[in-house]
């Protein structure tokens, strides 16, 4: 799939055609769900934030400036039902304590076994919970971050934030999932330093 | 062990390739010396190896088909919605036509017939709207508000929106002109004749007779007083008319030459001699 047809399929859709617009939702369904999914944690709600998603952008689609990428449009419309959604279903994806009994972290503490396949797939599933664990505000820009390897500057055009607050986000999103996977245990506390055998450096 | 605070805010930079040139040369110098940082960027990066891939992403069967499926449930939704208010529309803009039309003919004098205590009724337009004077305020809805639906009642219209606001407009003129004409003499319709001037002065009577020359006539007119055996009745101009008419067929009458055009302007008064 290239930019050119993506291109001609966005410019048919603009002009009312449903056919090339459906083309738009099987190319970006994916990358769509693949946000919600960890914005909403349940594939069901995840599904329906998606569909509102794709809704939004046809409706929308007069107003969707050429200058801005689809893609990048289409994210922040998926951040946006993904809020929507979860309010109507009164769930609130909100931070949640690393002291939190119900979460599951039952990882083998240690460094993993060698099969590279198994490891991933397991720290994966932490990610998972560590961003579940965020407020949404630094799960949403994580995910385009890391999830759609976006740069800081279409992160703020797509979350209608300023770059700076993209930044801070960040930061702290991911030293707090940091945190929570160090505190799971998958995460090997690193050796100290020969130089100087002290915490950080002077 | 803990990243350093002098470079907190460039390693998340460093990580996401943010930094230019000279700034990365630099964090890379510094994590050669920091075990502090370096695990930082060493835990973000795994993160990033280890992060759910898009292509992981598991899509719900006809999930695309499902989206379309919506997209066109919402456009035929749409499309109802405007079709339900034009027809709104095509309802009242002929049916306040229709009010207008009759609050405009109702301003013709000779259409008007029949009379209440509080001047004349507009009842029994062609159009069946009532805009009896009785009842003002049930109809006093505002210029363009549709949702007064209520008023509606003996009204063939009953419902549809806009229709207080078409009678609010008519009943507006209707009312008018019943406080116009309730306060002038009217020589149309059937209001009550009265026998005095609007100075309160008694009107003179246009004619004297006996009762055998009145004869059946009197039956139709309104008698206003009787002193010392004569009575005074006040007519209309139709039955003065009348009487007139009937007068003149007798060529010897003495009354045939009484000035007939004399007393059309308000009622006229009759006085009749008994013995009744």
């Amino acid at each position: 799939m290239n930019d050119v047809q993506e291109q001609t399929w966005l410019a048919a859709a603009r002009q009312g055609d449903p056919e090339a617009f459906a083309e738009l939702v099987r190319l970006y369904e994916k990358r769509v769900l693949a946000l919600t999914l960890r914005m909403c944690r349940s594939p069901e709600i995840a599904a329906e934030a998606a569909q509102e998603a794709f809704l939004a952008a046809w409706q929308g689609l007069k107003f969707f400036r050429e200058e801005s990428r689809f893609s990048t449009w289409l994210y922040r419309l998926a951040s946006n039902a993904c809020v929507d959604v979860l309010r109507r279903e009164g769930r609130h994806q909100g931070h949640v304590s690393l002291e939190d009994e119900e979460l599951n972290l039952d990882v083998p503490s240690g460094l993993p076994t060698p099969q590279e396949e198994a490891e991933r797939r397991e720290l994966c599933e932490q990610i998972e919970a560590g961003l579940q664990a965020l407020p949404p505000e630094y799960r949403s820009v994580l995910i385009l971050r890391e999830l759609h390897q976006l740069r800081y500057d279409e992160i703020a055009e797509a979350m209608d934030l300023d770059v700076g607050t993209v930044k801070s986000r960040i930061s702290r999103g991911r030293k707090r999932l940091r945190g929570f996977l160090l505190a799971s245990g998958n995460f090997s506390p690193p050796p100290a330093s020969k130089k100087t055998g002290k915490e950080g450096c002077k | 062990m803990k990243y350093c605070t002098e470079y907190a805010a460039l390693l998340d930079l460093f990580v996401d390739g943010e930094l230019d040139t000279a700034e990365m040369e630099q964090v890379q110098a510094h994590l050669e010396d920091c075990p502090g940082c370096r695990a930082y960027v060493d835990d973000a990066l795994l993160i990033r190896a280890a992060f759910p891939d898009v292509e992981d992403v598991e899509v719900p069967e006809g999930f695309a088909a499902g989206v379309m499926e919506r997209i066109r449930a919402d456009g035929k939704k749409n499309a109802e919605a405007q079709k339900s208010g034009r027809r709104w529309l095509r309802t009242l803009v002929p049916l306040a036509a229709c009010c207008a039309l009759v609050a405009l003919l109702s301003n013709g004098p000779k259409l008007f017939s029949g009379g209440t205590e509080n001047g004349v009724s507009m009842s029994g337009s062609s159009s069946g709207v009532d805009t009896g004077a009785g009842e003002p305020a049930e109809y006093a809805a505002p210029a363009g508000a549709p949702q007064e639906t209520e008023a509606a009642s003996e009204d063939t219209a009953d419902g549809v929106p806009g229709v207080a606001a078409a009678r609010g407009y008519a009943n507006d003129i209707v009312q008018d002109q019943q406080n116009m004409l309730a306060s002038t003499p009217t020589e149309f319709g059937e209001s009550e004749p009265e026998a005095v001037y609007d100075d309160g002065t008694e009107k003179i009577p246009a004619l004297t007779m006996t009762v055998q020359e009145a004869g059946d006539l009197l039956n139709d007119w309104t008698l206003e007083s009787e002193t010392d055996g004569v009575r005074r009745y006040v007519l209309t101009a139709e039955q003065y008319g009348t009487l007139l008419a009937a007068l003149a067929e007798n060529e010897d009458s003495a009354y045939a030459k009484v000035d007939q055009t004399e007393s059309l302007d308000g009622t006229i008064i009759v006085e009749v001699t008994g013995p009744f």
